[in-house]
């Protein structure tokens, strides 16, 4: 056996070696793919059924395919859920960051007693889990007469530990030699904040508006406990109860798929359209 | 011009003022919507308090009838379970995807990223009663397809399995988007040297890049771990039937909901306090098991440098 051939069998072995883990690798993303994607399959398929259809034929294809579900969806008020789902979010998420975004920049780039104390006051507090605070709260707002409003669902998140963090990390990056020469120009600090910081953090409030909106487009044990009437719960809180209005207790799958790509697809579309900020917001909150 | 610098002097002076502006929004919606009730309701578990009338003192009272309830042990049992299972299959696996996506025999990248990603911008609740129609029981869309007759709702230690597979399919493009990130911080010198001295990829998987990673690794077992506590939202709305949880799938935090909702406001916020206590608990050992970890085997090689430095916890 000549070099050039010992050489030249390697090189085949190496080749057969990578193919192998190719296809290996191709297989492995394909079956998580179907896997991730299939539950949305159903959901669209299945809403595009009649309720009986779905009890009959749940994983097929809706043949033929009617709205009808969507229709009996609105008849059932759905849509005032979805808007209250949309209220409730997007008001959250810009209060949440403009908060965060000035309590961030200061705790990283201004000076004043107490700071570090405050600030890890606040990290500490990371650790409560959500349910801690309901028994306390449900008392507080019920004296506030707050229950079953708009405000019980957005004022309690407008301060999320998380995007401080979020933008700390970020600013952390940033030299205060930006901050020091537009102070020797005269700026404000409300004109260095406004008009240097905030274009600066562009990214990570971009990042974190993304993951507060989906926290809050998904909350549901504050909303079930704290706001469950039909005129301000949101659709998480009602889906589940979509059931047969004589029967009671059957669940009407074709209506609860309709409502489901009502809380699904529009967050896909967005998705797809700013993946970075959706991506970005998971790295930057915990690098 | 001499004027703008006064003013510039002035706002330096005075900038612990503007700190205290720029964090009060901040801190004082913290302090009435986060500290203060989670303060009061300490107060609260140490209380009878029915919604109305006047608080009577309670001692340890709640606490202790909460600890004599089997159903308080059971449903410890389940979130613990829930967590337990559904994290040694989903950090591996999560782990495992971000290294055939970073590998080189794969095109496509954010392709696959996205898709793999998708879930985790689903509405929980939509996506949870999704699987409520492939696993329900007789006529599902799982049992449909593969011809079976698997109680997968109803037969509640078969219920708990699709509990740990709806949160490993939920969690997976999370995790999978941290680990990616992770990877990308390691110096690819450093597996071309290991590559040169004839190590596979497996190998190289192994003994370089899981110790290079460890403090991802024990932030996302972190992480998880917390978030696993608090766990409610996807055993609630997949096994209730007629809006009631039975008590052998429920999570711990469902003992919240449970007893605020029958007014005992006392016992409710005792439950509460007693799951924050059992998630110190948890993120301690889960500390101490990576201490236990890193002081023995491969894991000794620090980390180097790496951009997790700055990280303050």
């Amino acid at each position: 056996m000549t070099a050039a051939d010992r050489v030249g069998r390697s090189a085949s072995r190496i080749w057969t070696r990578g193919l192998l883990a190719r296809i290996g690798c191709y297989a492995l993303l394909v079956l998580v793919a179907v896997i991730a994607l299939y539950p949305l399959y159903l959901v669209i398929a299945n809403s595009l059924k009649s309720n009986s259809a779905v009890a009959l034929n749940p994983s097929g294809f809706p043949a033929p395919p009617t709205t009808s579900s969507y229709s009996q969806l609105v008849a059932a008020g759905q849509l005032r859920s979805f808007v209250n789902s949309l209220i409730v979010a997007t008001a959250t998420t810009v209060g949440a960051v403009f908060i965060s975004a000035l309590a961030g920049y200061a705790f990283t780039k201004l000076r004043f007693p107490g700071r570090a104390i405050i600030f890890a006051g606040l990290i500490a507090t990371i650790m409560v889990p959500i349910q801690t605070a309901i028994p306390g709260f449900y008392v507080e707002f019920a004296r506030l007469h707050w229950l079953n409003t708009y405000q019980v669902q957005i004022v309690p998140f407008l301060a999320p530990v998380f995007g401080l963090f979020m933008v700390r990390q970020y600013l952390l990056s940033v030299p205060d030699e930006i901050i020091e020469a537009a102070r020797m120009d005269g700026a404000g600090e409300w004109s260095i904040y406004w008009r240097i910081i905030v274009p600066l953090l562009r990214p990570v409030l971009a990042a974190l508006g993304v993951l507060e909106f989906l926290m809050m487009w998904n909350s549901f044990v504050w909303p079930q406990v704290m706001a469950d009437a039909s005129n301000v719960a949101p659709l998480p809180v009602t889906l589940p109860t979509l059931t047969d209005r004589t029967l009671g207790i059957v669940p009407l799958y074709g209506e609860i798929m309709a409502g489901s790509v009502l809380a699904i697809v529009p967050l896909i579309i967005v998705f797809l359209r700013y993946q970075r900020a959706f991506v970005s917001g998971v790295t930057y909150g915990n690098t | 011009m001499g004027e703008r610098r006064l003013a510039g002097a002035r706002a330096g002076s005075g900038s612990r003022l503007i700190g205290y502006a720029f964090i009060a929004p901040f801190v004082l919606l913290f302090i009435g919507f986060s500290a203060f009730p989670d303060v009061y309701t300490l107060i609260l578990s140490f209380q009878h308090y029915a919604g109305y009338g006047t608080a009577t003192a309670a001692g340890l009272q709640n606490y202790d009838a909460l600890l004599h309830y089997p159903v308080f042990w059971t449903e410890l049992e389940n979130t613990l379970e829930y967590w337990v299972l559904h994290a040694v299959i989903l950090i591996p696996v999560a782990f495992v995807l971000a290294l055939v996506v970073r590998s080189k025999s794969v095109r496509g990248k954010s392709a696959w990223r996205a898709i793999i990603f998708l879930p985790q911008v689903m509405s929980i609740v939509a996506v949870t009663l999704a699987f409520q129609v492939m696993f329900a029981s007789p006529s599902g869309a799982i049992n449909h397809l593969l011809g079976l007759h698997v109680a997968w709702l109803t037969d509640f230690d078969i219920t708990k399995w699709v509990v740990v597979a709806l949160l490993v399919w939920q969690g997976l493009g999370f995790w999978f988007v941290v680990f990616l990130s992770g990877l990308t911080s390691i110096d690819p010198a450093v597996e071309e040297a290991a590559m040169i001295d004839g190590a596979g990829v497996i190998r190289r998987a192994i003994s370089i890049v899981v110790p290079l990673m460890k403090n991802v690794f024990l932030f996302a077992v972190v992480i998880d771990a917390i978030t696993s506590m608090a766990l409610y939202t996807q055993p609630t709305v997949l096994a209730a039937s007629q809006g009631v949880l039975d008590p052998s799938v429920a999570p711990l935090s469902s003992l919240v909901v449970v007893n605020l909702q029958s007014s005992s406001f006392g016992q409710s916020a005792a439950a509460g306090w007693l799951l924050f206590l059992l998630t110190i608990v948890v993120s301690i050992a889960v500390f101490g098991m990576f201490r236990l970890l890193g002081r023995s085997g491969t894991a000794r090689r620090r980390p180097v440098g790496g951009r997790r430095a700055g990280v303050t916890w």
